[in-house]
């Protein structure tokens, strides 16, 4: 394994739980629309698998960040929708703002975002 | 239909997860969850214009790791599973006090029982295994209960002594009444001496004679045994004198029985005997002494003659020992006491002293080492029932191997686990209790049936608080020790690979191990328990088979007793006899008739020490005892007695004055040794000379296992007997000839009544009653116990079986023939079979000499019974090997090799 392969698989596990609850910050989804939607918007490049995915939801549910709900629509299956709680955005505020001074500084030493390069 | 696809999944999710034992309505949650996902990726693969199969296997995909998410899903939910399963050492819950480990036992018992509900199989087969090994411990435990181990229902009942003469011969024997008084006189170590004597009174109850069971006993016997009556009063002194004796005491039976339960009845007269006798009071039914028969009590009034012959010994004694004074320095006193008098009166007394014996150990003295085999050979059931379910609680425990592993990672303690197959092993083996205690209620009933005559001096045989206390210990300790080999042994299994190990293999050679060795305890145990019962078995065949030098079938018995009211000289009783013997000879199916004092095979004898006309005499104590009777001619023609030489009596033998005898072959044997007895002359105790007329054979005084004594048979009509037992040889069935009988007998005497009534077969099966009870029990228990052993092996072989499939298939394949893997299989069973054989023998033959006070004519160490129960036990064995092994044959390579 190099260590490209080792670094993808630690800042995909340091940084999914963010990406759960940013996905459930504007509205309530449930578990399968939540898979999709990291698939769709990473391009592909970050795919979660059901072993992963469900786990991390019950261990944010049970830390409190977000709170799972079934929801019953009119003609659709009953489904489990998970939201955002105030603890959970508080933690969430946290995380984007540590990720934010650690891409940053990683930029400035490593230089890892494309339009900084004529600055 | 959406919901009909959904409920696929949640069938496939459910039985996926359902190993991680989630808490219900949160497992059905995440169950919903995830099958919820599937259908949506299912549903939308099918708009992406997949076929369905497609479809499904995409969904599918997103579920590559079923045992990661079972992992991940469980650590997720950690803190959920550990308020199931953690103590309070597995997570912090500190101070939440005695009411949290209350709850926990709860949930541990709750989880038991599911666990338990989800193999009913395996709960029956472990439940009713236990069942026969505590109800057969509960029911033996129950009469150990009643006969050993209830107390007497007297004060300080330990105090309580026995005071006998020893004898020169060795052995103890009554007391004569001046000894009785010097002991009196010379001791201070007792509170009290009484002397009593059994005797039978004939009673008016309703019109009709019968027979009470009486003791005359000394006006202070109710003093020193510790007894109060219930209404009236006891004894008082000096009612055990000439004159004053004409009062009873009723047993709480007879007052039942006889009046009503009247309390009133104390104050009125009885008739008893012919005599009249005052009730001065009524016995509480626990007062039963000395027999459980007893009916009555009357004052023991010494004669003259009596009060000055110290050679006639015919009284018991009981003693209450001081407080403070031992046993041992009562006894310590009484053999100087004897000593003394040993040395006043030598021509009575040589060689003889005084022995005490405690009245509690007295009472058990008899049946105690049969009940201490029962209770050893039903205990060894217990122990292979235990081995047994320890056997499917670890063939059990591997198939739980995943699940205790998950526990484990979950972070549940080693203890914690232990503590958990603990708990369902306890519950199980309570439940296995209760079972057997209700077997045991239907065991004692048909027990107490079956030994209803061993029984009866013991009182009540039932199941009280003592015994369900016992069986509750028992449960519990079978639930420790059948549970905690496999508890520990799982606890130990290695959680990395444990998850690593696919399917529900995984039988580790310790294992294996472990299952072989149990499998070779039971087999061993119950080899022990099947040579216990075979010796017992032969024992008892041999007895049967003893010569009792009768011919009992179609012989009727019944005792008669006389009251010395009426019938106080020979010439009237023999008047009564006599008359009887000729209406009941001339009962139509009556072929011969006759009677005698004492029948064969009766533990009382009547006996003492003869003398040779023309020999020196011998000293005391060196004679052999001579049995003495007295008989009527018929006598020995009714019981089928052949006659060797000479004549028996004639009507001329009956006139006084005429001293003509009978005797036995063994008497000639050992008096006689020339062979030649005829119209010599005998005595015994230095009176009258008597002339042999006839010899006749030997028949078993005193038990079918004891040795013919010397008998002299002296004429019924030459002194007043204290009753008689009336013989009858009918043509037919005897039994029916009984109330033609008793008319004859009432023909005579209207006042008289009969019992003891029976053929002389039962007689004969009376007397080896209890001989038949330990071996018939112990039969039971050797069959149980083999029983239990075979599932055993058969369960053992069973699981190397299904372990070995894989191994099996492999074989076939490679070629090997089915009759390969049978001799394989039946190998391996029957080298379990034979090493427990081995163990089993080496320990029988440890423990027979136990066991050899029951046996006959056979040795401890018969080998044949060894090599027949060994071998029948390695048949057993084989027939249950040969099931598994058949369905070894029948493995298919294919199935076998995918097989996970």
């Amino acid at each position: 394994m190099d260590v490209t392969h080792i670094l993808q698989r630690e800042l995909k596990k340091g940084s999914t739980e963010m990406l759960i609850m940013a996905l459930v910050e504007d509205r309530p989804r449930h578990g399968y629309e939540i898979a999709k939607l990291i698939g769709e918007r990473s391009d592909g490049v970050l795919q979660f698998h059901v072993a992963s995915l469900y786990p991390l939801l019950y261990r944010l549910e049970r830390r409190g960040h977000i709170k799972g709900q079934w929801v019953e629509k009119a003609g659709q299956r009953r489904r489990r929708y998970y939201k955002l709680t105030a603890e959970g955005r508080r933690v969430l505020t946290a995380q984007r703002n540590t990720w934010q001074e650690f891409f940053a500084a990683l930029d400035r030493v490593a230089h890892i975002t494309p339009d900084t390069e004529d600055a | 239909m959406p919901d009909e696809g959904k409920s696929q999944w949640l069938r496939m999710v459910r039985a996926r997860l359902a190993p991680l034992g989630l808490d219900g309505p949160r497992e059905a949650e995440i169950v919903e969850e995830l099958a919820e996902h599937l259908e949506e990726a299912f549903e939308e693969s099918l708009a992406l214009g997949r076929t369905e199969e497609e479809a499904r296997a995409d969904a599918l995909a997103q579920f590559q790791d079923w045992r990661l998410l079972e992992c991940e899903v469980s650590r997720a939910e950690r803190s959920g599973l550990a308020r199931v399963f953690a103590t309070r050492g597995d997570v912090h819950e500190k101070g939440s006090g005695g009411a949290n480990v209350l709850e926990l036992l709860f949930k541990d018992l709750r989880y038991a029982l599911r666990m338990l509900r989800r193999k009913p199989g395996f709960t029956a087969v472990a439940v009713l295994t236990l069942a026969l090994g505590i109800g057969g411990n509960t029911a033996i435990f129950s009469v150990v209960n009643a006969v050993l181990l209830r107390a007497l229902p007297y004060p300080e009942a330990e105090r309580l002594v026995s005071v006998y003469e020893s004898l020169p011969q060795g052995g103890t024997g009554s007391v004569s009444v001046p000894n009785f008084m010097d002991w009196r006189a010379q001791s201070d170590a007792f509170t009290g001496l009484a002397a009593y004597e059994f005797g039978d009174f004939n009673l008016r109850e309703e019109q009709q004679p019968v027979r009470a069971v009486g003791a005359t006993v000394t006006a202070n016997f109710f003093d020193v045994l510790g007894a109060t009556p219930r209404y009236g009063r006891a004894f008082l002194e000096g009612e055990d004198k000439a004159g004053r004796e004409r009062v009873v005491i009723l047993s709480d039976g007879l007052w039942r029985r006889s009046y009503g339960a009247d309390p009133g009845v104390v104050g009125q007269d009885i008739m008893l005997g012919g005599e009249k006798y005052q009730v001065v009071g009524v016995m509480p039914p626990a007062v039963q002494f000395p027999s459980a028969t007893v009916e009555l009590w009357v004052p023991l009034v010494f004669n003259d003659r009596q009060l000055a012959n110290r050679g006639s010994h015919a009284f018991n004694v009981l003693g209450r020992l001081k407080p403070g004074v031992s046993f041992e320095q009562a006894q310590e006193q009484m053999s100087n006491v004897g000593r003394v008098l040993e040395q006043q009166y030598p021509a009575e007394q040589e060689g003889r002293g005084v022995a005490l014996a405690r009245v509690e150990e007295e009472l058990v003295r008899g049946i105690r080492p049969a009940l201490l085999m029962l209770l050893g050979a039903v205990g060894f059931v217990l122990l292979i029932a235990c081995t047994n379910v320890a056997n499917l609680l670890l063939a059990r425990a591997a198939s739980r191997r995943k699940e205790v592993a998950i526990r484990s990672a979950l972070g549940a303690g080693r203890w914690r686990l232990v503590r958990q197959f603990l708990t369902e092993s306890i519950v199980l083996a309570l439940l296995g209790g209760a079972a057997g205690l209700l077997l045991a209620r239907w065991a004692l009933q048909a027990l107490t049936s079956l030994a209803s005559g061993y029984l009866s001096q013991t009182g009540e045989v039932g199941l009280d608080w003592k015994v369900l206390a016992f069986t509750v210990g028992l449960s519990v300790l079978t639930g420790v020790v059948a549970g905690l080999a496999p508890a520990f042994h799982v606890s130990r299994a290695d959680v990395q690979e444990t998850l690593k190990e696919s399917g529900n293999s995984g039988s580790s050679a310790r294992g294996t191990w472990l299952r072989s060795g149990l499998a070779v305890a039971e087999v061993a145990a119950a080899l022990v328990l099947l040579v216990g019962a075979g010796l017992l078995v032969k024992s008892f065949l041999r007895v049967q088979r003893v010569e009792t030098g009768l011919r009992p079938e179609g012989v009727l018995t019944m005792r008669v007793s006389l009251p010395a009211s009426r019938y106080d000289t020979n010439e009237k009783t023999a008047l009564f006899y006599r008359e009887v013997l000729g209406r009941v000879s001339a009962l139509p199916g009556v072929e011969e008739a006759g009677v005698i004092n004492m029948l064969p095979l009766q533990r009382f004898g009547n006996n003492g020490e003869i003398e040779v006309e023309g020999r020196d005499a011998l000293p005391p104590g060196r004679v052999p005892l001579t049995e003495y009777r007295l008989a009527s001619a018929g006598y020995f023609k009714t019981l089928g007695i052949p006659l060797h030489a000479g004549r028996v009596f004639e009507p001329s033998d009956e006139a006084d004055g005429v001293r003509s005898v009978v005797v036995s072959r063994e008497l000639v044997r050992v008096f006689f040794p020339d062979g030649d007895a005829l119209g010599k002359r005998v005595r015994g105790g230095g009176g009258d000379w008597w002339t042999i007329v006839g010899v006749v054979g030997d028949v078993k005084q005193s038990g079918l296992t004891r040795p013919s004594r010397p008998e002299l048979y002296f004429p019924y009509t030459v002194w007043r007997p204290d009753g008689m037992t009336l013989v009858v040889r009918a043509a037919s069935d005897p039994a029916e000839m009984t109330a033609a009988v008793r008319r004859e007998v009432q023909a005579v005497d209207p006042n008289q009544p009969v019992y003891n009534v029976g053929t002389m077969e039962e007689v004969i099966n009376r007397s080896i009653a209890n001989l038949r009870l330990n071996m018939t029990l112990l039969t039971i228990f050797a069959g149980l116990a083999t029983l239990l052993a075979v599932v055993g092996i058969y369960s053992v072989m069973s699981y190397l079986v299904t372990q070995h499939t894989r191994e099996i298939g492999i074989r076939m394949a490679l070629g090997a023939q089915p009759v390969n893997i049978l001799k394989l299989v039946i190998g391996q069973g029957l080298a379990l079979t034979l090493v427990g054989v081995g163990v089993g023998a080496l320990v029988a033959f440890g423990l027979t000499h136990l066991i050899t006070r029951f046996l006959y004519e056979v040795g401890g160490n018969d080998l044949l019974t060894y090599v027949t129960v060994s071998l029948l036990l390695t048949f057993v064995a084989l027939v249950a090997c040969y099931i598994p092994a058949r369905r070894a044959t029948k493995v298919d390579p294919l199935i076998a090799l995918r097989y996970e």
